[in-house]
């Protein structure tokens, strides 16, 4: 009884049933009772009509309405994963069916393609990770007995950066791995920039309350790269990135900015749009290395993984930089 | 660990069909003062709404310390302890201050009210917060400083978590601004939370801790307390320039057009001032003190009891506001769309308004209507042949507005606030129509009880306080005195 509740076929079948039990209590309360009784028992049979309609709105229409909404929600592309997690159902033939077609979305699936997209160094190049270690390490150990020192450094760095990103990729990381992976890349991409990049890590609470909140792997520095390629590079100048990291007791928010050349009104409103909720077409595409694709497989996975709640949100203007805000939930196991 | 007092994760929203905000995410700690500058008015009257009342949106979620209170998919309406403090007073005439803060609120369950001990829990908050209004006065008496703190105690009490603060500086002058935002920065040290709403950053710049923007019902910009500076919000906004070709020579041997001399009133002490042909003055009233007194001195509802005005070289007396008119004095009030404008006449009877007073005649002429079509119609355009003025663009009701006074050509114009809760473009917009009054050799004398743009506009400054003033600037003089307000 309590599961076929959920349908609301069944709630409409059970109000169907105590409307003619109504019916025919109020024809029998009209043929059968004298005067003086029925004026007592037409107030109460007026009281349990009342509740009767005040019931059918509350366990019938607003339910429906909540579905109505869901579904419209759904079909405008504002959410994507609440289809799959309503509390009511019209019928056990379309709960069925909604079912039917998660499946043949699979999210599981669709999580795997993002990623992909997570390593995609990897995946691209067919490279054996411990054959690129080793050769790194050797170059390293060649380029400190020949005296150069920088060339050691950069190696280290890169190795360190690889065995970041191919290994572990099932995991959630700490957000202390990710700032000091995007370090890494930092320091990567210093030696080609110099002084042309400048990046900052602000913390704007205790930095000990969030260094062991867990975010998905690899969110950080496809954003980073975005606003180095995107943003910094075609800035005449030096260029700033900040990252700026908080924390609530329900959320993470980190936010990384850059002041490089920004974007048009238009293309951060189709940023946003792609951003809003689980995007397929950008996952599907995941190997094309398009600007933006990382980002919107981020989001993605950010989605996924923590509800539609949570992911990636852009602001921007040209000539005065952008900023990406991303929220996760605080994941401390 | 920072607590949000309130949050809205991509909430969208649609009003009569039109989509008002846009995505919004925004977020309030506990204990933050948290401003927002509109840059236009799309979105902020349902962002306010929303934050009171949790009903029904497009799209998005909104928690209330840290609580689910409204989503997407959520049937029925509820309340969140919000307290909007806003030009229109919440406070109840003909009551008392101490019946509005503890009788009127939800909760008081009291059916003996005993006056003298809230009168006595009144007193004691109120002093604790500098304030020296009597707990039986009743709330009409209050001036906009003491009602501001006066509701701002009440949503205290309440327990409300977060308050709204909306274009406060619209009501309180300068100095009242400063005491009010002492206080409000104290209550967010206790961990009140506080959404400053202005239409101008500088406002919100050296007070509030973070700093959103809104534009167009999207929200484009958070600014970080250090990431507040004028370089930053530059790309964001756009500046008010003075267009000084326009202006005709200033004769500065030909003396003042209007001056006033030593005047006093109920509350005005020895006020001096003048304004030359084709000139543009702000007084700044920090008190929002004597602003009213002086339109009453201008329009001959009130005599000055010493000293005395002069109109180019003569002794200013008027008795009515068609006098005033008359003389060659003309006003253009605050909010002038409320009060300037005659919604069921059509643009050009509303244009025209007052050239049968200039022309001393009671019907004008075709010959004239169409002479002024010919010479206004280059700038004001098609709008021109509207019957029904509420269709018009705001941009076009304060061309109606400054065309009419441009046409009627007094010698003096007083524009009261005219910044006054308009957005950065109706503001550009604005100083633009003053700069072709000028151009018409029209003088302005702007009254303010805050700067927002008006130095953009004026030649000189001068400041008033308790009723005289305190101080005279030239341009180059406020330029860096008034650094914050004026860039």
């Amino acid at each position: 009884m309590k599961k076929r509740w959920r349908y609301i076929n069944f709630r409409i079948k059970v109000w169907g049933i105590a409307g003619g039990v109504l019916v025919l209590a109020g024809l029998a309360l009209f043929f059968l009772t004298d005067v003086e009784l029925s004026k007592v028992l037409a107030a109460v049979y007026t009281g349990i009509l009342a509740l009767f309609f005040y019931t059918g709105y509350r366990c019938i229409i607003r339910p429906m309405k909540e579905v109505d909404k869901t579904f419209a929600l759904f079909a405008e592309g504002y959410v994507f994963q609440d289809v799959f997690e309503l509390n009511y159902a019209l019928t056990p033939a379309v709960e069925a069916a909604v079912l039917k077609f998660q499946e043949s979305i699979n999210a599981r699936e669709l999580l795997t393609i993002s990623k992909k997209q997570a390593k995609y160094i990897a995946l691209q190049n067919q490279i054996n990770p411990h054959f690129l270690y080793n050769t790194l390490e050797g170059i390293r150990s060649e380029a400190l007995m020949a005296g150069v020192g920088t060339v050691a450094d950069m190696t280290e760095t890169l190795a360190k950066f690889f065995r970041y990103t191919i290994s572990n990729l099932d995991h959630l990381v700490a957000v202390e791995n990710e700032i000091s992976n995007v370090e890494n890349y930092y320091r990567i991409q210093q030696y080609r920039f110099g002084e042309k990049i400048v990046m900052k890590i602000k913390f704007l609470c205790e930095k000990e309350e969030v260094l062991s909140c867990k975010i998905p792997k690899l969110s950080l520095q496809p954003v980073v790269e975005n606003a180095i390629r995107h943003g910094i590079e075609g800035k005449m100048g030096q260029g700033n990135i900040t990252i700026k990291v908080n924390r609530t007791k329900e959320r993470v928010l980190i936010v990384i900015s850059d002041d490089g050349v920004g974007m048009n009104a238009e293309s951060v409103k189709a940023m946003n749009q792609k951003l809003r909720t689980v995007n397929l077409d950008s996952a599907v595409e995941s190997d094309e290395a398009q600007g933006g694709i990382a980002i919107v497989n981020v989001n993605n996975r950010i989605k996924l993984l923590f509800g539609e709640e949570y992911g990636i949100c852009y602001y921007s203007r040209p000539n005065a930089g952008t900023d990406v805000e991303m929220v996760f939930p605080c994941v401390e196991q | 660990m920072r607590e949000e007092v309130f949050r809205m994760s991509g909430v969208t929203q649609e009003n009569s069909g039109i989509q008002t905000l846009h995505n919004i995410n925004l977020n309030i700690f506990k204990g933050e003062i948290l401003g927002l500058a509109a840059l236009d008015d799309l979105g902020l009257d349902d962002l306010v709404s929303l934050m009171c009342r949790n009903q029904p949106i497009k799209y998005g979620k909104v928690y209330f310390k840290e609580k689910l209170v409204n989503s997407g998919t959520k049937q029925g309406v509820t309340t969140n302890k919000v307290y909007v403090i806003e030009k229109e007073s919440k406070l109840v005439p003909g009551l008392s201050v101490a019946d509005n803060v503890f009788v009127l609120r939800s909760g008081f369950k009291k059916y003996l009210i005993q006056p003298a001990v809230l009168c006595a829990q009144v007193e004691k908050h109120l002093r604790e917060l500098g304030v020296s209004v009597s707990p039986r006065a009743l709330c009409e008496e209050l001036t906009g400083y003491e009602r501001c703190v006066i509701e701002l105690l009440k949503a205290v009490l309440q327990g409300v978590g977060l308050v709204v603060l909306r274009e406060i500086s619209d009501i309180l002058g300068r100095a009242d601004l400063e005491k009010f935002q002492k206080i409000v920065s104290d209550y967010a040290k206790e961990g009140i939370s506080f959404l400053y709403i202005c239409s101008h950053h500088e406002e919100a710049f050296p007070f509030c801790h973070r700093m959103l923007l809104l534009e167009d019902g999207y929200l484009v910009k958070v600014f970080e307390k250090d990431e507040m500076t004028d370089e930053n919000i530059e790309p964001y906004i756009i500046k008010i320039k003075r267009k000084r070709e326009a202006q005709p020579e200033k004769e500065e041997d030909s003396g003042s057009i209007l001056a006033f001399r030593k005047v006093k009133g109920t509350r005005i002490r020895n006020l001096s001032f003048e304004v030359k042909k084709g000139e543009c003055i702000t007084l700044l009233d920090n008190d929002n003190y004597i602003l009213q007194e002086i339109l009453d001195l201008l329009m001959g509802a009130q005599q000055a009891e010493a000293g005395k005005i002069l109109l180019g070289n003569q002794v200013y007396t008027c008795r009515s506001g068609a006098d005033a008119l008359d003389h060659g004095v003309s006003i253009v009030r605050e909010n002038p769309l409320k009060t300037m404008l005659f919604y069921e006449m059509s643009y050009m009877e509303n244009l025209l308004f007052l050239v049968d007073r200039k022309l001393n005649k009671t019907m004008i002429l075709k010959k004239i209507q169409r002479s002024v079509i010919n010479e206004f119609f280059p700038v004001l355009g098609e709008v021109m042949y509207t019957r029904n003025i509420d269709t018009l663009s705001l941009e076009d009701l304060y061309n109606l507005i400054y065309y009419r006074v441009i046409l009627y050509k007094p010698k003096v114009l007083f524009c009261v606030q005219p910044f006054s809760g308009a957005d950065m473009y109706l503001r550009k917009h604005i100083a633009k129509l003053m700069d072709e009054c000028r151009a018409q050799g029209i003088s302005i004398v702007i009254l303010a009880v805050r700067l927002s743009d008006t130095l953009r506009v004026s030649d000189r400054l001068y400041v008033i306080e308790h009723g005289q003033v305190q101080k005279e600037y030239k341009q180059d003089e406020y330029q860096t005195e008034f650094r914050w307000q004026n860039k």
